[in-house]
């Protein structure tokens, strides 16, 4: 037939339909085939059993709470004779437990907050680091000196840290 | 401003480079020298994550140093795979200390280590066998290794690993880290 326009021609003249979203899903499902076929069959474990991942301020509490219990000891103890060894050698304990255990409180803290605290939880803390920077400066001022308010500041951040540590956990 | 390919061109592509994969993971004669494993846990991070997914070859590390950095696949004693990282060489003396792990002695300086590496300090050293590698998983506080288990011998590492070939956007191989030590000028003291 001569040019002009053939508006019913049939069937035969139609554009062939190509039908890409069939195509696609059979794309799809072969892709499912082969990730199924590559999926490794075994696990390997980087894994963890005990004590790792378990994060507990509690140590860090019992720190600050044998820090305060030292402080009370000292200032208890009174003065004595610079010969009186007993007096010495209590006063001596009492010292080195303080800073053991002001140093524990330091320890605890700073894992919890470098190892389990993560970006997100700012949210649910935005002081965070503020309070961490000060326990650290209260412990290391029970460290040095002997006075017991420090202690009891020390005592009533680690309890709100642990606070925070129980909000946080059960935010995630 | 670029023109990104068509999507059904992406998918063709796709599909493409998983088939040459799949026959390639597929040949029994490759089988024989290589493996697959999917990640699971966190105690490999940053440097595994859980779900990716490895090719292992079916090598042990050399006794040499060149073991060093290497990550491994071995077996607990309820048979479960595990993937971990060398860190402690044959014939050895390892120690944890102050939050950092000793060879010989000397610190080793690990950039590829999240968290402080801590040990019961009845286990704090380890006198390694001159076939056993001190294994430790990358994030130190979550990973049960050479610290609660011991030396590994060579014979109990079942693979290497080579490559992550999942996730996409963290494809590559796996090129294990040089050793290097806090205080070089340091001489072993033995």
């Amino acid at each position: 037939m001569p040019g002009g326009a053939r508006p019913f021609d049939g069937p035969s003249a139609a554009p062939v339909h190509f039908d890409a979203l069939q195509v696609k899903e059979t794309l799809l499902s072969l892709r499912t085939t082969l990730v199924r076929a590559l999926r490794p069959s075994q696990r390997a474990y980087a894994h963890c059993d005990i004590p790792c991942g378990i994060y507990d301020p509690h140590a860090a509490q019992l720190g600050a709470e044998t820090v305060e219990k030292m402080m009370t000891l000292i200032g208890d103890l009174g003065v004595s004779g610079a010969d009186d060894k007993a007096h010495l050698a209590s006063l001596g304990r009492y010292v080195a437990v303080k800073e053991q255990h002001a140093e524990i409180v330091k320890h605890e803290v700073r894992i919890i907050w470098g190892d389990y605290f993560k970006p997100p939880d700012l949210a649910v803390w935005p002081e965070m680091h503020d309070k961490v920077w000060n326990i650290m400066r209260l412990a290391s001022a029970c460290r040095q000196g002997v006075n017991v308010d420090d202690a009891k500041a020390l005592r009533a951040a680690v309890d709100e840290f642990a606070e925070k540590f129980a909000a946080i956990k059960a935010a995630r | 401003m670029q023109r990104r390919p068509s999507r059904l061109i992406r998918a063709t592509a796709g599909v493409a480079v998983f088939g040459a994969l799949a026959t390639i993971a597929s040949m029994p004669l490759l089988r024989r020298r290589w493996f697959t494993v999917e990640v699971a846990g966190d105690s490999m991070q940053p440097a595994l994550e859980e779900g990716d997914w490895l090719l292992v070859a079916r090598r042990p590390p050399r006794l040499d140093g060149s073991a060093f950095g290497q990550v491994v696949v071995t077996r607990d004693r309820t048979g479960r795979l595990l993937v971990k990282r060398v860190v402690g060489l044959p014939g050895e003396v390892v120690q944890i200390e102050g939050g950092r792990v000793l060879a010989d002695g000397r610190a080793l300086d690990e950039p590829y280590v999240r968290g402080e590496t801590e040990a019961a300090p009845y286990r704090a050293l380890t006198l390694l066998e001159r076939d056993s590698f001190y294994l430790l998983g990358d994030h130190r506080p979550a990973s049960t290794d050479s610290r609660d288990l011991g030396g590994v011998r060579r014979s109990a590492i079942e693979g290497t690993v080579v490559a992550r070939y999942w996730p996409r956007e963290r494809i590559g191989r796996f090129r294990p880290p040089r050793r290097r030590f806090l205080q070089p000028d340091l001489p072993a003291s033995r």
